[in-house]
């Protein structure tokens, strides 16, 4: 399915700028971003419950903009689930299968079929609000998939749920992606959520999509200063570059001697703040007392890594170790250089 | 514009049309033709009416003894209701929903069982007088009733629950750690309550207030049974010109002067009468006086402050103590003095007695066999319970598309929308009855059937539109989108899903439009002809002629009917298994 062009406008408000998007059959796409960004907006134009401004949405190669929700035969899990409260489990399930005038045999066993899928097999009877927060949710998805839609919308379906279940229930997802292969657009402020179930992410901010890729690609290739800040940690220094070739910015800093070649997204060096991004994973300490000067301010043990906070002349940045001897032989106030891989940083120009 | 997109602009004003033209209809020109009415006589333009009736003395009298009398209710029913609904805001779960019940059940009783059954209490061989006499207190019974006194008890009495309800409402939506937060900075109980907690109920307090005095300006039955020879209000005023003194320059200038004054407060207070529209209150935002953001005292009033704050403090201090005491007490005696009248009804209606005397010396069903063998009775109740029951359909079906139009369309004006549509609730029924009588007399609807239904529909409609919109509000909007992703139509939305949730509502709807109708005295009065007496009209000329004990068995058939569709609610309620969120988390 594809969105191409689409703008959304409240007032003088732009809640959807331009916004192109391509999904492959079968994928699962993240939209990932701050609340506010218009990651719900887009899910909600695609499953027709909002009029876009201007723009074009289409389902395989029929073009849907016009449709009206209920033809268009969009699975979707809604934020809250939405499960109806008057009726039971089953027929919550059995709600689209009637309305598209299905025969009762047939539906009783869908329904079935759904609820072995989920898990939930024995629930059938039940009403809702007898069901707990993650039954509930595994219902909704039961619900949406039942009638075999060829797209599958989930608004931050997870979001109620509390952090263990969630990633219990994140895997249960990605399970059932594989066991029905329908392409998923799934919403979430969660970039670890996004990382870990998408194939491809769609970071979003202000209406407009800011970089579209896979995890690794994001992670590791941000287009931009905010993508670099949005998923993971990165620390910002201001350094200016002498020039930019091939995709790679040359900058000097301190501890090495010459000029050292960064990647970076843009091709020429624009007047504004330029800054190197720098993730706190990414730096060592030397051994040799060469690098960036830096005084240990505080100091986080988090398990397996210890994050420390360091004041350098950069101003205070972060930097993750492992929690070895070398890093417990830190202490508060001692001053110690700090050495960042430069393959594995950006450089951003603003 | 694409096809769906005309098809969302146009939907408000399809869902909207039909109650919107029954109004203009049947309410706004009816008012619009008194307005016209008033300016002019025998075809002519001209302000005569208005100088007539200004330059009367009886009228000026009248008025501002309505005046008065409305305000000193509203303040009476504030210092008893706001101690009430605060005691009753601490109340939880099942406890609260009975007593809030309890609150509403004079509500839903009609005023003139109501009225009358403070004839029966404060006369002087009533109750009250007999048991202080019977105590030895005095020697003579006290003049309790037929004079202001009389309609100060049995007004506040009727208010009382008016006030309550926004007031219980505010208070709810107060967030209690504010005052836990305010005793954690060193305020006592009583100064946390001052200061964090009864400003934020300022809005309970404007709406209750608003309410009250609006429908106490259209009293009718209440001052003309308790009040003396001279006490009249203006709505007995409007009525007496009409029917006695056939003088309708007059009547029609006096509703018009009520009217114009119930249209300024709606304007005023426009904002709190619509707070269940969904609109954000918050909107009006708070805006910093100066650039310190502290408050400045000018010196006088410092020094003052400064001087009385140790006094002060321990008087609240003081009050700290025994408030838990007097908030019980307030309480029990606002719901002994708002259940008493209902309670005393019940055994009179079983009196042997051929005459009004309480208690009734022995118990007998001879009242109820009259009642069932008189012809003129039965035809009334006949008359009033098809009427009622089929505007209260009307109401509810044109308040169904207006309610959805107004919380799920987001329609334009809605607001204004609203509050033209809840406005019958505070106009006097005095003015619309003049208003309807005129304009029903011309299509030759005076005295028929449909002229009630019609009449009774635009009473209804409020009540209709409050119960229905509440309701929706409820309702995630979320599940109606959930129905349309799998594949219902918005009808078909509606009406598998909407409708089921809505239920409840529906019949509160029902119930609460028909009661209201049912209760009415002055549309009857005016509307009435001699095939078409309802039988609040009835009930009305009954006890003027002589107080007996007839209208407490129709008090009681009426609260048997009551409590029947009360428990129909509650068993249909119940199919619908908990309707709501389930927050439950594994």
């Amino acid at each position: 399915m594809s969105v191409s062009n689409l703008t959304m406008r409240y007032g003088s408000m732009v809640a959807l700028d331009n916004v192109t998007l391509d999904v492959a059959e079968g994928e699962f796409l993240a939209l990932l971003g701050p609340s506010g960004s218009g990651k719900s907006t887009i899910l909600m134009n695609i499953a027709g419950f909002n009029i876009p401004s201007a723009g074009e949405i289409r389902i395989g190669s029929e073009v849907v903009t016009d449709k009206p929700p209920h033809k268009r035969g969009i699975g979707m899990v809604f934020q809250r689930y939405a499960l109806f409260p008057h009726l039971t489990v089953a027929e919550n399930i059995a709600y689209p299968l009637r309305r598209r005038g299905w025969k009762q045999k047939v539906i009783a066993d869908e329904v079935e079929r759904v609820l072995e899928l989920v898990d939930l097999g024995a629930y059938g009877a039940r009403y809702p609000a007898q069901l707990s927060g993650g039954q509930q949710q595994r219902i909704a998805v039961a619900r949406a998939i039942v009638f075999k839609p060829s797209v599958l919308l989930m608004d931050e379906p997870l979001g109620a749920l509390d952090r263990k279940l969630r990633q219990q229930l994140q895997l249960e997802i990605k399970r059932l992606h594989r066991t029905i292969g329908c392409t998923i657009i799934f919403v979430t402020h969660d970039q670890e959520e996004a990382l870990s179930m998408a194939d491809r992410v769609a970071v979003m901010r202000g209406g407009r999509i800011e970089q579209i890729g896979d995890p690794t690609c994001l992670y590791e290739r941000p287009a931009t200063d905010f993508v670099a800040d949005f998923i993971g940690e990165t620390n910002f220094i201001e350094v200016a570059a002498k020039e930019i070739t091939n995709g790679s910015a040359v900058v000097t800093f301190p501890g090495f001697e010459q000029g050292q070649s960064v990647p970076t997204a843009k091709s020429t060096i624009a007047g504004g703040k330029n800054r190197l991004g720098v993730r706190p994973e990414h730096f060592a300490v030397s051994t040799e007392r060469q690098g960036l000067k830096a005084v240990l301010l505080e100091k986080a043990y988090a398990g397996e890594t210890t994050t420390l906070l360091v004041e350098t002349e950069f101003g205070e940045l972060k930097v993750r170790l492992p929690s070895n001897e070398l890093c417990s032989g830190i202490e508060h106030g001692s001053e110690i250089h700090l050495v960042p891989d430069m393959k594995k940083s950006r450089y951003f120009v603003a | 514009m694409t096809k769906s997109n005309k098809a969302a602009y146009l939907a408000p004003f399809i869902l909207l049309g039909p109650v919107l033209i029954f109004v203009a209809a049947f309410y706004l020109v009816p008012l619009v033709q008194l307005l016209g009415g008033s300016f002019s006589i025998g075809g002519e333009w001209t302000l005569d009416g208005y100088r007539q009736t200004l330059s009367q003395a009886a009228f000026v009298r009248i008025f501002f003894r309505t005046l008065t009398l409305s305000i000193i209710v509203t303040i009476i029913c504030l210092l008893i209701g706001y101690p009430l609904a605060y005691q009753l805001s601490k109340v939880k779960g099942r406890a609260a929903a009975f007593l809030l019940l309890l609150v509403s059940l004079p509500y839903m009783t009609s005023v003139l069982i109501r009225t009358y059954a403070w004839v029966i209490i404060l006369a002087p061989n009533g109750v009250v007088n007999k048991t202080l006499l019977g105590a030895g207190l005095i020697q003579d019974p006290l003049d309790l009733v037929f004079n202001t006194f009389g309609v100060y008890v049995g007004m506040v009495q009727i208010q009382l629950p008016l006030m309550v309800f926004p007031l219980y409402a505010a208070m709810m939506r107060v967030d209690r750690s504010l005052t836990d937060a305010a005793a954690n900075l060193g305020s006592n109980p009583v100064s946390a309550f001052l200061h964090a907690f009864a400003p934020l109920t300022a809005p309970g307090i404007v709406g209750g207030c608003t309410l009250v005095f609006l429908s106490c300006l259209g009293f009718y039955v209440t001052p003309a049974l308790l009040g003396g020879a001279g006490d009249y209000m203006l709505a007995q005023g409007i009525t007496v010109r009409v029917t006695a003194l056939a003088d309708f320059v007059g009547a029609t200038t006096q509703s018009v002067i009520l009217l114009s004054i119930v249209i300024a407060m709606l304007i005023i207070f426009r904002s709190t009468l619509a707070p269940d529209t969904g609109e954000d209150r918050s909107t009006k935002k708070l805006t910093a006086k100066n650039g310190t953001g502290l408050t400045r005292y000018p010196d006088v009033v410092e020094s003052l402050r400064c001087r009385i704050h140790p006094f002060a403090r321990s008087l609240s201090e003081a009050l700290a103590v025994i408030r838990t005491p007097l908030l019980w007490a307030t309480t029990v005696l606002a719901f002994i003095f708002l259940l008493v009248p209902l309670l005393v009804i019940f055994p009179l209606a079983f009196s042997s007695a051929s005459y009004l005397t309480f208690p009734p010396p022995g118990y007998s069903l001879r009242w109820f066999n009259t009642f069932i063998s008189n012809d003129i009775w039965l035809r009334a109740a006949w008359f009033s319970i098809q009427t009622c029951l089929l505007a209260s359909f009307f109401a509810v079906a044109l308040s169904v598309p207006a309610a959805y139009a107004i919380v799920r369309q987001r329609a334009p004006a809605r607001i204004a929308i609203y509050i033209l549509l809840i406005s019958p609730i505070v106009l006097p029924h005095v003015v619309l009855a003049l208003g309807l009588y005129f304009f029903l007399g011309k299509i030759g609807l005076l005295g028929t059937k449909t002229g009630f239904v019609i009449a009774y529909t635009i009473v209804g409609i409020p009540y209709a539109l409050i119960a229905v919109v509440g309701g929706l509000r409820q309702l995630d909007a979320s599940l109606e989108r959930a129905a349309q992703s799998l594949g219902a139509t918005p009808i078909t939305a509606f009406r598998t899903v909407t409708l089921p949730l809505l239920l409840p509502s529906l019949l509160s709807a029902i119930f609460f439009s028909f009661i209201m109708a049912f209760d009415d005295v002055i549309l009857g009065l005016f509307l009435g002809g001699p095939s078409s007496v309802p039988l609040s009209v009835r009930m009305w000329e009954d006890i003027k002629q002589e107080i007996s004990p007839q209208v407490s068995v129709v008090a009681v058939i009426f609260f048997a009917a009551l409590a029947a569709a009360y428990l129909v609610h509650q068993l249909l309620s119940l199919r619908t298994p908990a309707v709501g969120h389930s927050s439950k988390d594994d």
